[in-house]
C-alpha cells in the first residue's frame, strides 16, 4: 500500500491526541511566622535551595517572584552570596537553627560582610513532590492517570535577629495523565510545582515587603 | 570508473561509521573560582606553603565513549592562594621547585598541596566530578607533621567545567573551616601557648 498525501491530514487527525489543561488545587498550609520582621527599604534578601539538585527549581522560583514584588529591596543571587561570605553558605553549610547562627553572625568578618551586603534574610527552600498512579488498559480502551502534588517550604534564617523562623508551606495538587479509546485520546496536564512555588513566594512577599509609605509615617 | 564512482560514498560511509564510534575527547580546565577571601580568622601562624608538581598535571579520564583531560592547575591555585592569605597571618609562597622536606627557618611549619585524584563522569544530563587533594604538613625541623586528604565533590548541569570548579571549591571550603583541627597546626600553635 502506498502512503498518498492526500492521507496524510487524516492520519495526523486520528493519531492526535489532544492536550486538556487542568486546573491544579493550591493551599497555603503553612503561612510564614508572624515573628518574622518586615524588611527595611534597601535592605537585602537571598534564597537559597536547601538541596542544591532537588531545590534548585523552587529556589530559582522563588527568587523570581521576591525580586518581581520586593521593588525597594535587593534580591541576590545564591553565587553572589555564596561568593561574598565564603566558605560559611556553601551546599550543607547554611546555618539550620540558632545557635548556628549566632555563632556565624559572632565572627567578626561576617558580620561586616553582612553589614556591607545589608543582607537581612536567608530563606531556605525546598521541594516535595509525589505521584500517586492510577489506570489500567482493558483492550483498546484505557487510560492512565496520576494525582500529582508538590509541597514547597520556606525556613527564614534572621540575621539581625540571629535566629531561624519557619517560612510557610505551600502546597499543589493536580491530575496528570492520559486517556484513549482506540486511536482517539486526550493527555491531562496540570502543573503542580509552579502554582506550589507561586503561592509560596506570594506569602513570602505579603510577610517581608517593606510597609508603604504612608503606613510607615503613621 | 563506474567503480570508483561507488567506492567513493562507500568510504565516505565507513569514515563517518568509524568516526561515531571513536571516543570522544575533551580538555576540561576550571576556570579560577569567584569567591571572596574565605571569611575567617587568620591563625597567628607564620607559614610556608607549596604546589606539589602533580597539581599541574593533567588527570586523564577514560570511559567507553568519552575521553576527559582535566587541567586542574591554574584554578586549585587561585584557590589556595586565597585560601592560605586568609586562614594565616602569612603565607609564603615557597618555590615549588623546594625540596619536599626544606622548610625555611622562621617558619612555624609549611604545607605542601598535592593532587591525590580527582575524576569525572556523566549520567544523563548531569556532570559529576571530584577532586582529593592531600594537604603535607611540614615541621620547622623538616620532618613531616601529618598529612590530611580532603575531598571534594560537584554536580552540575551546564559542563563538567562547572562540576570541577564546584569540587575544587568545595575542597578549598572545607580547609578553610577545618583546618585549625588539624594536630599539626595545633602542635606548631602549642609553641606559642
Amino acid at each position: 500500500m502506498t502512503l498518498r498525501l492526500g492521507m496524510v491530514p487524516w492520519l495526523l487527525v486520528m493519531a492526535a491526541c489532544i492536550p486538556v489543561p487542568t486546573p491544579s488545587v493550591v493551599t497555603l498550609e503553612e503561612p510564614p511566622s508572624a515573628e518574622l520582621a518586615r524588611l527595611a527599604a534597601g535592605e537585602a534578601i537571598v534564597v537559597l535551595p536547601n538541596r542544591e539538585r532537588e531545590s534548585q527549581y523552587v529556589a530559582d522560583c522563588v527568587r523570581e517572584k521576591l525580586a518581581e514584588k520586593l521593588t525597594q529591596n535587593r534580591v541576590l543571587t545564591a553565587d553572589e552570596v555564596r561568593d561574598a561570605l565564603f566558605p560559611w553558605l556553601e551546599p550543607n553549610r547554611t546555618p539550620r537553627d540558632d545557635a548556628m547562627v549566632q555563632a556565624l553572625v559572632a565572627r567578626p568578618a561576617v558580620a561586616q560582610a553582612l553589614q556591607d551586603l545589608r543582607l537581612r534574610y536567608l530563606v531556605v527552600v525546598d521541594l516535595t513532590s509525589t505521584d500517586d498512579t492510577v489506570g489500567a488498559e482493558v483492550l483498546a480502551a484505557g487510560g492512565g492517570f496520576s494525582k500529582v502534588s508538590a509541597r514547597a517550604t520556606a525556613e527564614v534564617v534572621d540575621l539581625e535577629a540571629a535566629c531561624c523562623r519557619p517560612g510557610g508551606a505551600a502546597s499543589a495538587t493536580g491530575l496528570q495523565g492520559y486517556a484513549h479509546v482506540m486511536i482517539y485520546g486526550f493527555i491531562l496536564l496540570s502543573a503542580v510545582e509552579g502554582p506550589a512555588c507561586d503561592r509560596l513566594g506570594a506569602a513570602l512577599v505579603q510577610s517581608l515587603e517593606p510597609p508603604a509609605v504612608g503606613r510607615a509615617a503613621r | 570508473m563506474l567503480a570508483r564512482r561507488k567506492i567513493k560514498p562507500f568510504l565516505l560511509v565507513m569514515m563517518i561509521a568509524i568516526g561515531s564510534c571513536a571516543t570522544r575527547q575533551e580538555i576540561i580546565e576550571p576556570q579560577p573560582p569567584s569567591f571572596a577571601p574565605p571569611l575567617v580568622e587568620p591563625l597567628a601562624l607564620r607559614i610556608g606553603y607549596a604546589f606539589d608538581p602533580s597539581i599541574d598535571q593533567e588527570v586523564v579520564v577514560t570511559t567507553d565513549d568519552e575521553r576527559y583531560d582535566l587541567r586542574l592547575g591554574p584554578a586549585t591555585r587561585t584557590a589556595f592562594e586565597r585560601v592560605w592569605g586568609a586562614v594565616f597571618v602569612e603565607a609564603i609562597d615557597l618555590a615549588e621547585a623546594a625540596p619536599a622536606h626544606e622548610s625555611p627557618a622562621g617558619l612555624d611549619g609549611t604545607i605542601r598541596l598535592r593532587l591525590a585524584a580527582a575524576g569525572l563522569r556523566r549520567e544523563l544530563d548531569r556532570y559529576y566530578g571530584f577532586t582529593v587533594f592531600e594537604l603535607i604538613f611540614l615541621n620547622p625541623d623538616g620532618s613531616q607533621g601529618g598529612v590530611w586528604p580532603v575531598r571534594g565533590d560537584g554536580v552540575a548541569a551546564a559542563s563538567g567545567q562547572d562540576s570541577l570548579e564546584l569540587a575544587i571549591r568545595a575542597v578549598a571550603a572545607t580547609v578553610a573551616t577545618d583546618l585549625d583541627r588539624q594536630p599539626a597546626l595545633r602542635r606548631w600553635r602549642e609553641r606559642y601557648d
